[in-house]
């Protein structure tokens, strides 16, 4: 159990997080924000890159700065800006990176084996990795996380530059990993974790808005959320009255996805919430917002 | 119907002390001496790793030794290579090795990408550092002590006790300096301020060589040394247990 209590992160004067209290134990968690919410700082908190002003982090009752090795020796991690070196194959980069994570030669080379396979690596296992793409990249960086086999795992914006492919397979991946272990799962976009998380978190302010489920996070916009077919010369119109969450075009009209507080019309259709919606909702006012 | 009153006994103070020890022992992660935390690590990340780039250190090791020696040697085909000068040669030279592998490869620079991702694992950056310092200064010592040795057979004035004392004293003496530097911020600034503040007392020290080895050097005798080299290797190794156990104010990054 990891047990965020009262924590506060301050860069100075600037509050990046404040008053934060969270309860994480198996499974898949979803911290779902715009850029610059206080995602990555919470991130580093967890992952003792950053220590709080103000609170204390806690895993199985004691705090982590003290359990020092004992804490990393539980966790895998993936930054947002993943670090490699150039010249090294993944096979040679994982096993520094698993002699630095204390793990036997013997044991490193067979787990090493066995998370290029997992990643679809097996066949570039001794290929430099300058002449990777981002998304090849990104999967070194899954198996380093992995090779500890983390009690807790910690991975920042981890599908960026994943093709779509790639990422379904990904989320395929964590969901099975989250059986027995802590999975947080830092991102801006919404299907990423949509399907995935057994909760998501959102940042907002500096401070947790919503620890939830899927479910009861779209209940919250029960009956609040239509799609209506209109012509393009009324929407301008009609941008100003609602709060619009998504558009397309369908038989030379345009289909408005929307949110509407106590105003109905016969012409609008009731939808089921989405997550896409919530998040839109709750970062209405925010630059940066990246559905998708 | 008649109920026995259940009587637990209070434990005596040397019961609850050994209570109190049983519950911590088991709760707590088994403590390990400085000595055998070094060992394990040493185990676990293999000098193969330690060095993550051999190429890098072969490198800068074979350029180091052989200006070193080239130094040396011109110094000893000179026509009439004067005590004062050797010693002061000597102490210049001593750390010098291990200085310049030391500032290339201290600790991961935050500004490396990978610095994240070698920051979270069991050895950090920075218990990795406190591993290389001493197998770099073990390295110094012995080419220290080849070069001590290849230089009394070449100079008849140099006394090699002497001589090795006086290299150890100073390599201990700028190692242990450079660590308390690095402490303050392994940035670019404070590895700078220390490459200029050496160059700097490098040619005082051969402008005034004669004043510094009959003030300084030539009237420490040899127990001076021995003490000298025992508190400043005390230190050094202080200064690399600090490394094990660093936690800077806000974090690492």
């Amino acid at each position: 159990m990891l047990a965020i209590r009262n924590v506060s992160k301050y860069y100075g004067t600037f509050c990046a997080l404040k008053d934060i209290d969270l309860e994480l134990s198996h499974g898949v968690y979803g911290l779902l924000a715009p850029n610059g919410a206080g995602k990555t700082t919470l991130i580093k908190l967890l992952v003792t890159l950053l220590f709080p002003t103000k609170g204390e982090i806690l895993y199985n009752g004691k705090n982590i700065l003290g359990l020092d090795e004992h804490y990393r020796e539980q966790l895998g991690y993936l930054p947002q800006q993943f670090g490699y070196y150039k010249n090294y194959s993944p096979n040679q980069y994982l096993m520094y990176i698993a002699a630095l994570k204390g793990i036997g030669k013997a044991e490193a080379k067979t787990r090493i084996g066995e998370l290029l396979r997992l990643v679809a690596l097996e066949e570039v296992a001794h290929k430099k990795m300058k002449a990777f793409s981002g998304g090849m990249i990104q999967r070194v960086g899954i198996a380093q996380a992995m090779l500890n086999d983390p009690k807790i795992l910690i991975l920042d914006e981890p599908t960026a530059g994943l093709d779509p492919k790639e990422r379904v397979r990904f989320r395929n991946l964590l969901s099975e990993l989250a059986r027995e272990r802590i999975v947080i799962l830092s991102t801006h976009i919404v299907s990423d974790v949509e399907s995935i998380a057994g909760e998501i978190i959102m940042i907002k302010d500096s401070r947790i808005l919503y620890q939830e489920t899927v479910e009861q996070l779209c209940q919250t916009l029960e009956g609040r959320v239509y799609e209506t077919l209109m012509d393009y010369e009324a929407a301008d119109d009609f941008r100003r009255r609602v709060l619009s969450l998504s558009e397309k075009q369908e038989q030379g009209r345009l289909r408005i996805r929307f949110m509407a507080d106590g105003e109905t019309d016969e012409s609008w259709q009731s939808v089921r919430p989405q997550l896409e919606d919530v998040f839109l909702h709750v970062y209405r006012d925010e630059e940066a917002v990246t559905p998708g | 119907m008649n109920k026995e009153k259940l009587v637990i006994p209070y434990p005596d103070e040397e019961g609850i002390q050994n209570e109190v020890e049983r519950i911590l022992a088991s709760s707590m992660p088994p403590r390990r001496s400085f000595a055998d935390y070094i060992t394990l690590m040493l185990r676990e990340v293999g000098l193969r790793h330690l060095f993550r780039d051999w190429t890098e250190l072969t490198y800068v090791s074979l350029i180091t030794i052989s200006l070193l020696a080239l130094m040396m040697t011109a110094y000893g085909s000179a026509a009439s290579p004067v005590p004062a000068m050797t010693y002061v040669l000597l102490f210049t030279l001593s750390p010098v090795l291990y200085l310049s592998i030391a500032l290339l490869f201290f600790a991961g620079k935050r500004d490396q990408e990978t610095y994240q991702v070698e920051m979270v694992c069991k050895y950090n950056v920075y218990q990795l550092s406190a591993l290389r310092m001493l197998v770099f200064g073990t390295a110094a010592i012995a080419v220290n002590t080849v070069g001590v040795g290849i230089g009394s057979w070449l100079l008849p004035h140099l006394d090699p006790i002497k001589g090795w004392l006086i290299s150890m004293a100073s390599l201990l003496l700028f190692g242990t300096a450079f660590l308390v530097f690095m402490r303050q911020s392994s940035g670019k600034v404070m590895r700078v301020l220390f490459i200029a503040g050496w160059l700097v007392m490098n040619l005082l020290l051969y402008q005034f060589n004669e004043f510094f080895y009959t003030v300084i050097l030539n009237r420490i005798p040899l127990l001076g040394y021995a003490i000298w080299i025992v508190a400043c290797g005390w230190y050094f190794v202080r200064c690399v247990r600090m490394l094990v156990t660093i936690h800077q104010k806000e974090g690492y990054v």
